[in-house]
C-alpha cells in the first residue's frame, strides 16, 4: 500500500539483488552492474558500516555480494559486519584477486553474453554465448 | 557455476526463456532460432546458476531480430 513501505533506494538493482537473496529466487532483470550499482549506493547515501544477518533464503548471497564491492568483512556475534564502508570505497576491491579470495566467503559469481555483441542485428539461428565466472 | 540459462525480454516477450547454454571452450553456448519471435528490438540476458542455488543475471544486451 503506498505509503505504508518505505520507498526504494537508488539504484533500485541493490534492493533487488537484497531481495532476491532473501527470498532465494533469481534477481531481477537489470540494465546495469550489479556490484557498481551497489558501491554507488554505499557512496550515495554515505553508508559507514553494513550488518548483514544470516536470515532469509540465501544470506551467503548477500554476503558475497558485500563482500565482492567492499572486501572482506568481519564475524561477530553470529552477524557478519563491514565497517569504514566510506574508506572501502576508496580502495576499487573489485579489481585483481577478489577479496571473496580469502575471505572465506563464497563468490558472488557473475555472467556476460558474450555473443552477439550489444546493438548487434540477427537472423535465422543463431549461436549464443556467455561466460560464467566465480569472481567478479 | 552450473547452469547458464538466457531469458530475452521486448515487445511480446517478458524475460522469457530460449535456451540453456552447454559448457564448451567458448563458454555457455546454445543455438537460438531468432524465427521464434516477431522482428523488433529485445534485450538479452544470461542467468547464471551455482550448486549452492544462487544466481546471477548479466548486464542485458539490446538486440535487432530482422528476419
Amino acid at each position: 500500500v503506498q505509503g505504508l513501505n518505505p520507498s526504494v533506494l537508488e539504484p533500485k538493482s541493490v534492493q533487488a539483488t537484497l531481495d532476491a537473496a532473501f527470498y532465494g529466487v533469481v534477481p531481477p532483470l537489470s540494465n546495469s552492474d550489479a556490484t557498481a550499482d551497489l558501491r554507488e549506493f554505499l557512496r550515495k547515501y554515505d553508508v559507514q558500516a553494513v550488518i548483514a544477518f544470516p536470515e532469509g533464503a540465501r544470506p551467503a548471497n548477500a554476503v558475497s555480494y558485500f563482500a565482492t564491492a567492499i572486501g572482506c568483512p568481519v564475524e561477530s556475534g553470529g552477524v557478519t559486519v563491514w565497517l569504514h564502508v566510506q574508506q572501502r570505497l576508496l580502495v576499487d576491491q573489485t579489481q585483481g584477486p577478489t577479496a571473496n579470495d580469502t575471505c572465506g566467503v563464497r563468490p558472488f559469481f557473475t555472467t556476460r553474453v558474450l555473443t552477439p555483441a550489444n546493438g548487434a542485428t540477427v537472423s535465422g539461428t543463431r549461436v549464443i554465448a556467455a561466460n560464467g565466472t566465480d569472481y567478479s | 557455476v552450473t547452469s547458464v540459462d538466457f531469458y530475452l525480454r521486448g515487445g511480446s516477450q517478458h524475460d522469457v526463456p530460449i535456451g540453456t547454454g552447454r559448457l564448451s571452450l567458448y563458454g555457455w553456448i546454445t543455438l537460438w532460432d531468432t524465427k521464434t519471435v516477431p522482428n523488433g528490438t529485445y534485450t538479452l540476458q544470461s542467468v547464471a546458476h551455482d550448486a549452492a542455488g544462487g544466481s546471477s543475471r548479466s548486464k542485458a544486451i539490446t538486440i535487432t531480430v530482422r528476419n
